[in-house]
């Protein structure tokens, strides 16, 4: 019983964890190059561990896309379907080295205590 | 509402899973202005389709649901655009506004069904103890009345059927009326 509680804890203190580093996972991904929606939501969700509902992703892309980290533009394809491409903007590059900076920072220090 | 036609699909149980998971996100869509309606279900159906496209195994149906099953229900991820619009947008506050009063809507019509469902217990108990005075009449005035009343003059309509009538009452009031209340949420 005390080992399901102490397994729930880590669940859930994982899942958070996941849910934090959504948004620099998916600078990480179109800092590398240009994105289709299913593309870099799949890449993303699979890099956070294949726990992330894909479709929970798509608001964190429209958030982004508001704050001007992350810019989006629609293009046809085969059989007349649409996709949404998105790239990183210079000021989610700057977001990005600074998010890279505190991570790196936090990694350290955990690694000390460790 | 899309401005992608809808994808044709060989078995007709694919059709209907897709069918049903875009009425839910239609529906979850509506406060929403068209413009971003339209393109955030242009973006679902193009993910859905390329999710679909890259499955291989298993038929049409069960390729399409684990599509479905990786995006999640519409109503886990749907209502952050809402949320993470500007509070004040006009979008919003009507959203929230009309969110809040379905909300106190259905707590009121929860703890009524539960106040029925307690009187129709009552009558249904207080029966065998005052048959005479219990049940359901039709008074001099031509009134119809259910509980526990001075029936003189009155006529009796259900005698003793009105323990099962009452028990039924119970339980579409304490256990299915609930049940559907609680789905809307």
């Amino acid at each position: 019983m005390v080992a399901d509680t102490h397994e729930q804890q880590v669940v859930n203190w994982s899942r958070q964890l996941r849910k934090g580093v959504l948004e620099f996972l998916v600078l990480l991904r179109v800092r590398e190059r240009e994105y289709y929606g299913y593309e870099l939501v799949h890449a993303v969700a699979e890099t956070a561990g294949g726990e992330v509902a894909e479709g929970t992703l798509y608001p964190l892309l429209s958030r982004l896309s508001k704050q001007s980290l992350i810019s989006s533009r629609w293009d046809q394809v085969a059989s007349g379907r649409r996709r949404r491409y998105y790239r990183i903007t210079s000021e989610g590059e700057a977001v990005l080295r600074e998010m890279t900076d505190r991570w790196i920072r936090l990694d350290r220090a955990i690694r000390r205590l460790t | 509402m899309s401005s992608q036609a809808d994808p044709l699909f060989a078995e007709a149980m694919t059709g209907k899973l897709w069918a049903a998971y875009f009425r839910d996100v239609d529906r979850r869509l509506r406060p929403l202005s068209s413009g971003p309606r339209v393109e955030i279900r242009d973006e679902l159906v193009a993910h859905v389709l390329d999710g679909f496209d890259a499955e291989t195994d298993g038929s049409e149906a069960e390729r399409l649901d684990r599509v479905l099953q990786r995006m999640g229900p519409p109503g886990d991820y749907l209502d952050r655009y809402l949320t993470d619009a500007d509070a004040t947008s006009e979008t919003s506050v009507r959203w929230r506004a009309a969110r809040g009063l379905k909300d106190i809507g259905n707590r009121l019509a929860l703890g009524a069904c539960y106040l029925l469902g307690l009187l129709g217990l009552l009558l249904a108990v207080a029966k065998p103890i005052w048959p005479e005075y219990v049940g359901l009449f039709r008074m001099p005035t031509g009134w119809w009345v259910v509980g526990y009343v001075d029936s003189s003059g009155s006529v009796e309509l259900l005698g003793y059927w009105l323990i099962p009538v009452m028990l039924l009452l119970v339980f579409l009031f304490w256990f299915l009326l609930p049940r559907r209340l609680s789905r809307r949420r």
